[in-house]
């Protein structure tokens, strides 16, 4: 409990945790929240600007835009869990294994591939197993998942190598403990600072990814309300509806400052250079 | 040398791994990649031809070789939609990439290079806070929301700036030059904050150690001090980055070129997503993590000209 408060107490972590709180609360509560219906379309009430009625105001066809803003925050907490779900349940365990038992298949076969997967760049990675796959919320998270994987293989390993050699591993070896239950029972635990920091900033990158390929028409798919879906379309308005592209992306930008902060006020507490 | 030496034969292993991961992009499609290219409609004749173009009919061992063999040649394949070589394609679209990169990164410098140091030697005061909190909120800015706003404020409202409308340099240096500055604020705006945060960590904790406090004991002022010790010391890090962020800039744009409809490398790529021109995507997705892995590689390299103790194998 005294680790908790002390975390809070960096100001960061408490700003990022209170957005992503706010963010989770709105997504549980959007159809209270949310005065109208995100897909219904008033064509009577077509680019209205914000108004008292419509607060955000309408789009090209007279949907309200604070309402599909309010939904859009289901779309980008999934992405969030979904996209990190996915790289840690392939990241941990590899990681885990080759640090612990090292040898030709960590050296030779799983980090070169981690080095060659790598090698492309993060969103054309994305885009190309989108492309293969086909477009839809699902691939697009197994493609973002599939692309943040690496990252998890490399710290997960990097804290097993330090791990392995602790007095207590070899402690729990010499008495005769099991491999598994060493590495998930000693080892995993130890090494979940680094990766919780990774986990809340690959949250980050995760719904800028999920809006990025929404964006681009290969995430989620209209009518659903997703804040990059509605950028695309709301582009093509910047010049009559200016107001339409402000609140997604301002959506997506608060919720991506909120994860960063968060893992910032993380990585100062949990690291002992920089925690006072 | 033999520093050198080693980083190319590392770089070897990827680079067959790289061409493997490619190589299975069209083999990853659910159910046959010639079908799905073509659709249901298409005539057997058609299909027939498709499968011995890309050499679905051998064994994939052989389809492997096959391919590699090509693309050692320079040979990525020809487009299913336009009819031309891939290679084409991308040579035609890399030179506006390789402008749009080399403009981010100048505009990132520019900004993270005084905003870092002043971070750093201003430490805990509001110079530092102000300069940190910004480039947080930097790196959570979504590319593509602030493409949109620098188009709203630039273009649409006061109409300052083109918002599209690339020409070649070689063409119209002047119109050129006016068409990149959009792209270049709204992507190197982002790129500077994370080069900044980098940057500071990087200073402060070269800023304390025994050599720096010598030099100022020595009557060095402060600005040589930084500028001639702490910041060839603190470069390794910020070097990497920017290697990084070069490495994803040349292929990673896709959306600044998207929005801002700048005939790119990255353009290219959705294009051939939305075309299901799969043998382009695969030579374009080959050639950006080719571009990565040479940048890496000049960035190790560079490591030992900004650090002789690397070359001389007693550095990090």
């Amino acid at each position: 409990m005294k680790s908790v408060l002390k975390f809070f107490r960096t100001g960061l972590g408490l700003i990022g945790a209170i957005i992503i709180l706010a963010l989770v609360l709105t997504a549980a509560l959007a159809p209270v929240i949310a005065p109208y219906d995100p897909n219904a379309q008033n064509y009577e009430k077509i680019l209205q600007e914000p108004n008292a009625e419509h607060y955000f105001g309408t789009d090209d066809l007279g949907r309200d835009i604070f309402s599909r803003v309010v939904y859009g925050a289901q779309v980008s907490i999934k992405a969030a869990i979904i996209s990190v779900g996915i790289a840690m349940l392939i990241g941990i365990p590899i990681g885990l294994f080759t640090g612990y038992y090292r040898g030709f298949w960590d050296e030779w076969v799983v980090m070169r591939v981690i080095d060659a997967l790598q090698a492309f760049p993060f969103l054309i990675l994305a885009l190309a197993i989108s492309a293969v796959l086909g477009s839809g919320f699902g691939n697009a998270m197994l493609a973002i998942g599939i692309g943040f994987a690496p990252a998890f293989v490399r710290i997960t390993r990097g804290q097993v190598l330090t791990l392995r050699n602790m007095e207590y591993v070899h402690a729990a070896k010499s008495v005769g403990v099991k491999d598994m239950r060493i590495i998930f029972g000693h080892i995993l635990p130890n090494a979940m600072g680094p990766i919780i920091i990774q986990s809340t900033l690959a949250m980050a990158t995760g719904i800028l990814a999920e809006a990025s390929l929404s964006y681009l028409g290969l995430g989620v798919q209209p009518p659903t309300p997703s804040w990059g879906s509605m950028l695309n379309q709301a582009q093509t308005l910047m010049s009559v509806a200016p107001y339409a592209t402000y609140y997604p992306g301002l959506a997506i930008f608060v919720v991506v400052l909120g994860f960063n902060l968060l893992g910032d006020g993380l990585q100062q507490f949990l690291d002992p250079k920089t925690r006072k | 040398m033999m520093f050198i030496v080693k980083r190319l034969l590392l770089t070897i292993p990827i680079l067959i791994l790289v061409s493997i991961m490619t190589f299975s992009l069209i083999h990853m499609i659910p159910g046959d990649p010639a079908r799905v290219i073509l659709g249901q409609e298409a005539t057997p004749e058609a299909y027939q031809a498709l499968r011995t173009e890309l050499g679905l009919d051998k064994p994939i061992v052989e389809q492997y070789f096959s391919w590699m063999g090509k693309v050692l040649s320079g040979d990525l394949g020809m487009s299913i939609t336009d009819h031309v070589p891939v290679i084409d394609l991308i040579s035609q679209r890399l030179p506006a990439t390789i402008e749009l990169t080399i403009g981010t990164f100048v505009f990132a410098l520019v900004i993270a290079l005084p905003a870092g140091i002043l971070a750093a030697v201003r430490r805990n005061t509001w110079v530092d806070y102000t300069s940190s909190f910004a480039a947080l909120g930097g790196m959570s800015i979504p590319n593509f929301w602030l493409a949109m706003m620098v188009i709203i404020y630039f273009t649409v409202e006061n109409n300052w700036l083109p918002s599209s409308g690339y020409v070649p340099f070689s063409e119209d240096p002047k119109a050129n030059l006016m068409a990149m500055i959009l792209p270049c604020l709204a992507t190197g705006l982002r790129e500077s904050a994370v080069l900044m945060r980098m940057l500071r960590s990087s200073l402060l904790e070269v800023i304390n150690m025994d050599f720096v406090r010598t030099a100022k004991a020595k009557g060095l002022n402060e600005v040589k001090t930084v500028l001639g010790h702490v910041l060839r010391n603190a470069m390794i890090p910020v070097v990497t980055t920017s290697g990084l962020m070069i490495a994803g800039l040349l292929g990673g744009l896709v959306i600044t070129e998207s929005i801002f409809s700048i005939p790119g490398f990255g353009r290219l790529i959705v294009e051939s997503v939305f075309k299901r021109d799969y043998v382009t995507v695969q030579g374009a997705i080959l050639v950006s993590a080719l571009l990565v892995v040479v940048v890496n590689l000049l960035v190790d390299l560079l490591y030992a000209v900004i650090d002789p103790r690397i070359k001389a194998g007693k550095g990090a």
